[in-house]
């Protein structure tokens, strides 16, 4: 058998699987994107989903395909793998966001449960959700009937002990209202966004005070994770005609904070993406 | 300036007879210290501000400003309402150098939470109200945070106007600051004594007059009674000061915080040593003494002149016989060393220390660094020693070493923990000008603050020769230096990468600093440095933070920003242009007392916020708060029980 470039490898792998997981590990050192001046979410995603393709095309481990796996992959950056010890968990504050792109429920959970798998920890301190876009089917506006239903399963981690605190991202005032008052469980945070940090409408600041909701800000594009550049990021790492099959499913955003110190001790993503089912080569010659 | 022990001070030959003694067990109860606490570990970030106040009074008829004697009665009303409200009074005060100053800080320390950082300037607010509210507006009493008040020393510049000459000033011998505007306590007039007998002479203050179109050239003053002395002393084209207050009389911001380990103690003092010059420059708060233009935008120079202490020979202008060491520089100045192994290649100037000392610090188990650092600040002579503080007990007292250790005012102070208390390893940044606003000084203390928090969330590193911060620290002080200085400063902040990007240009043999302007350093260069703001940015991007505190946030960068760009004005650029602009200047630098006065009035209203004032802070409105959001206040009221941060 004559031996086969690594990054081939990784192509097959790409090629042959239909439900994809990124992780970036932990990115707080990786300078080249603190020489920007400024750089949002987005862009951030775009160079280390890129970065850590492109590492694990370069090391990947011809062994590590999985054939039971059901075609999902999960790719970590190896380089960058920190995990959090027991005893210094109790230190430490792990915050999520999740950045919903389809209106599956489902998804939530999932997405908590990659999280603390690959930090290895049995609860998350908060998870944020930030809701997909709109669906054509759904109507020109945003419901609370929308927002209900992947609100559940957020109650259910809640519930379990598995997330300490959960909330929302980007909902105006009469949103928060009505999403607040139906949920059985109350969201405690609500974020929103950077620019109307010091504008922010009176009564969504009062509505927050008297539910003791915390308003925090992000500085999030709407769309974190469009569909080409999903697919563009893959078009590098992979051979096969289907690239333009992949839908970004969700994006996870990790930080993990010493509590109290004010030092971030990591930040990474994590993102799931999937295409539909269809005859693709599996086999490593 | 802490430390006040009552009792009956010794003159200064008695205490230069106990100065070994002094030495000896202050490097003791320093060992001590450190073998009991050196592995203590703080989880929570605690940390301070000191903001400085000077007591005004504004006499509309006359048209005078003048400083308030009754520093120690203000003070005593404050200390009795702190002591009456221990819960819930929010500040801390602590007598100054001098009768007209007062200094206070929170009651507690902030803590490590973001919301912290919207606290500072209420909480700053709140003690500004406190004092005015001890003072008669009626008699037009006000406290204004002047760095340096412009006609300090200028003749009748105290209420009540008092006695003036060498022979009354019995510790300064000072022809322009009479002794009776030294704080009352004995601790601040024996220092001024005993740093004038040590030294052998009074001290000598020669700042650069600002030669303005009609300034004569040389710029030389008479003194009062043809002062044989003053003249000699006095150089051409500079403003002369002869006394500790001129220096010590000054008002500056000072901010502290606490390490989680003597480590990040360490690391953290000597990433902020090369920010001192920086901050200096950007803090410029002092273009005016004794009622002249300088031809500085600063302090510092003026304090390390006034209380300089160092004998002749010491200061190498007669050969070695009755000192042990030349040494460089006064005790208050930029630090000498760095002390984390990394930063030791950086340490590139000559340490004068005792050699007898390091070693016993060395064989007590203290780091070669560590050690020669306080062996150099040892090398100094006690100056304020009561009788009663003289025999100690060194494993509980500590007073020996706080005598030396406190008597040098350096840029950066590294504080071990006190004896019996939970506090930890701490570090004192002390370079800044005090701004007259509660918003700008809040700005500049979280600035800082939250830079420390940056520097240690990624790693960064800023150090460069200590040998180039000096020279920094002169390049500050010079007029303008905001806008027109260079600054030696490292290239490249970031960590040696774990690159993930094969296109790193990371080249290890270029030269690791460079020259460049303030504006570049805190606002970043396309090409060049990123720039400081650049990096707290990513950060506050990163970190859960609520919308008030975010905005505040904002707000303070943005006067850090606007000050380095120079789209806002330094309080001392404004000043001087107060001063230049003033119908009654003649363009011979002269601030007359009608100057004077208009330039506090306006000051004093700045600093109420009834006059607003856009080219010194624009429009900039920040949403501090008294306490952190409701939310996070009652989860940490559960949380620290011991109420030992402010919530």
């Amino acid at each position: 058998m004559s031996a086969v470039p690594v990054e081939e490898i990784a192509r097959l792998m790409l090629s042959s699987t239909n439900n994809l997981t990124l992780h970036t590990g932990n990115i707080i050192n990786w300078n080249h994107l603190k020489r920007k001046t400024s750089q949002n979410a987005g862009e951030e995603v775009l160079e280390c989903l890129s970065a850590t393709l492109n590492v694990w095309s370069s090391t990947v481990d011809p062994s590590w395909m999985n054939e039971e796996s059901n075609n999902a992959l999960v790719i970590t950056n190896p380089n960058q793998m920190e995990r959090i010890s027991e005893d210094e968990r109790s230190k430490l504050k792990v915050s999520v966001k999740i950045f919903l792109l389809k209106w599956d429920p489902d998804l939530v959970v999932e997405a908590v449960d990659q999280v603390c798998s690959e930090l290895d920890i049995g609860v998350v301190d908060s998870v944020l959700l930030a809701l997909p876009p709109l669906e054509a089917e759904m109507g020109e506006e945003l419901t609370v009937n929308h927002i209900l239903p992947i609100w559940e399963p957020m109650e259910r981690l809640y519930d379990v002990e598995r997330v300490s605190a959960i909330g929302t991202s980007d909902l105006d005032k009469e949103m928060l209202e009505q999403t607040h008052g139906m949920a059985r469980v109350k969201p405690t945070i609500n974020q929103v966004n950077v620019v109307s940090c010091c504008v922010i409408p009176p009564d969504l600041t009062a509505f927050a005070k008297e539910n003791d909701i915390q308003l925090l800000t992000h500085s999030d594009p709407r769309d974190v994770l469009p569909t080409p550049t999903f697919q563009d990021i893959l078009r590098g790492s992979s051979h096969d005609d289907h690239v333009d099959e992949w839908q970004p499913f969700w994006v996870l955003r990790y930080t993990v904070m010493v509590k109290c110190r004010g030092v971030i001790k990591a930040k990474g993503y994590i993102v799931n993406g999937r295409r539909h089912a269809t005859d693709m080569p599996l086999s490593v010659a | 300036m802490g430390l006040l022990s009552l009792g009956s001070p010794l003159s200064w030959e008695e205490t230069k007879k106990w100065a070994d003694h002094v030495r000896k067990h202050g490097i003791q109860q320093l060992i001590n210290i450190y073998r009991r606490l050196k592995d203590r570990h703080g989880d929570v970030l605690k940390w301070g501000d000191e903001v400085e106040y000077m007591l005004v009074v504004l006499d509309e008829n006359n048209r005078t400003a003048r400083l308030s004697l009754k520093g120690n009665q203000v003070l005593e009303q404050l200390e009795k309402r702190e002591r009456e409200s221990p819960n819930d009074y929010p500040a801390s005060w602590r007598p100054e150098y001098a009768s007209y100053h007062i200094e206070g800080s929170p009651a507690k320390p902030y803590g490590g939470l973001m919301g912290h950082f919207n606290m500072v300037e209420s909480n700053m607010r709140l003690r500004r109200e406190e004092l005015m509210s001890l003072l008669d507006k009626e008699l037009g009493e006000t406290a204004i945070s002047f760095t340096s008040f412009p006609r300090l020393g200028s003749p009748g510049f105290t209420d009540p106007q008092v006695e003036c000459t060498p022979t009354v000033n019995t510790a300064s011998r000072s022809l322009f600051f009479p002794d009776a505007a030294i704080n009352h306590h004995p601790r601040f007039r024996t220092l001024t004594r005993n740093i004038r007998e040590r030294r052998g002479e009074k001290v000598c203050i020669n700042i650069p007059v600002f030669q303005d179109k009609n300034t004569p050239k040389p710029f030389r003053e008479t003194f009062p009674n043809g002062d044989i002395e003053a003249t000699k002393a006095a150089k051409d084209g500079h403003i002369y000061m002869d006394g500790m207050g001129f220096g010590m009389g000054c008002c500056c911001l000072q901010a502290t915080f606490q390490a989680c380990n003597l480590d990040e103690a360490r690391y953290l003092y000597d990433q902020l040593t090369p920010l001192c010059p920086i901050f200096l420059a950007l803090s410029a708060a002092a273009p005016v003494y004794r009622g002249y233009l300088a031809d500085v935008d600063c302090r510092w120079n003026i304090i390390a002149g006034a209380v300089d202490c160092r004998t002749r020979e010491e200061r190498g202008l007669e050969p070695l016989k009755n000192d042990k060491f030349v040494i460089p520089k006064s005790r208050y100045g930029p630090i000498d060393c760095y002390l984390t192994p990394e930063a030791e290649k950086y340490n590139d100037i000559e340490l004068v220390l005792d050699q007898d000392i390091c070693q016993q610090l060395e064989d007590a188990g203290i780091d070669r660094l560590l050690a020669r650092h306080f062996a150099h600040l040892f090398i100094r002579d006690p100056i304020s020693l009561f009788s009663e503080k003289i025999h100690l007990n060194d494993d509980e007292e500590s007073d020996h070493f706080e005598s030396i250790q406190s008597t040098n005012w350096q840029s950066m102070r590294f504080k071990p923990p006190p004896p019996n208390s939970p506090i930890g390893w701490r570090v004192e940044f002390r370079p800044m000008d005090v701004q007259l606003t509660d918003f700008e000084n809040a700005a500049y203390v979280v600035f800082i603050v939250l830079l420390t928090r940056v520097i240690l969330s990624y790693n960064l590193n800023f150090l460069i020769p200590i040998s180039k911060v000096d020279e920094n620290m002169q390049e500050a002080q010079k007029r303008d230096a905001v806008r027109q200085g260079l600054f030696w400063f490292r290239k490249e902040g970031l960590p040696p990468s774990k690159c993930q990007h094969h296109q790193c240009n990371w080249s290890c043999q270029q030269e690791e600093y460079t020259k460049m302007s303030i504006n570049e350093i805190i606002n970043g260069k396309a090409g060049g440095f990123q720039g400081l703001v650049s990096l707290m940015n990513s950060y506050l991007e990163t970190v859960e933070i609520d919308v008030d505190t975010r905005c505040s946030v904002q707000q303070y960068l943005r006067l850090i920003q606007k000050r380095a760009s120079g789209e806002l004005m330094t309080t001392a650029r404004w000043i001087r242009a107060f001063v230049q602009n003033h119908p009654k200047y003649k363009y011979d630098s002269v601030v007359s007392g009608e100057i004077a006065y208009d330039l506090t009035k306006v000051s004093d209203e700045i600093t109420k916020g009834v006059r607003s004032c856009p080219e010194l802070f624009g429009t900039l409105n920040s949403r501090t708060k008294v306490s952190l959001p409701p939310v996070v206040h009652k989860n940490l009221r559960k949380e620290n029980p011991d109420h030992d941060i402010l919530t």
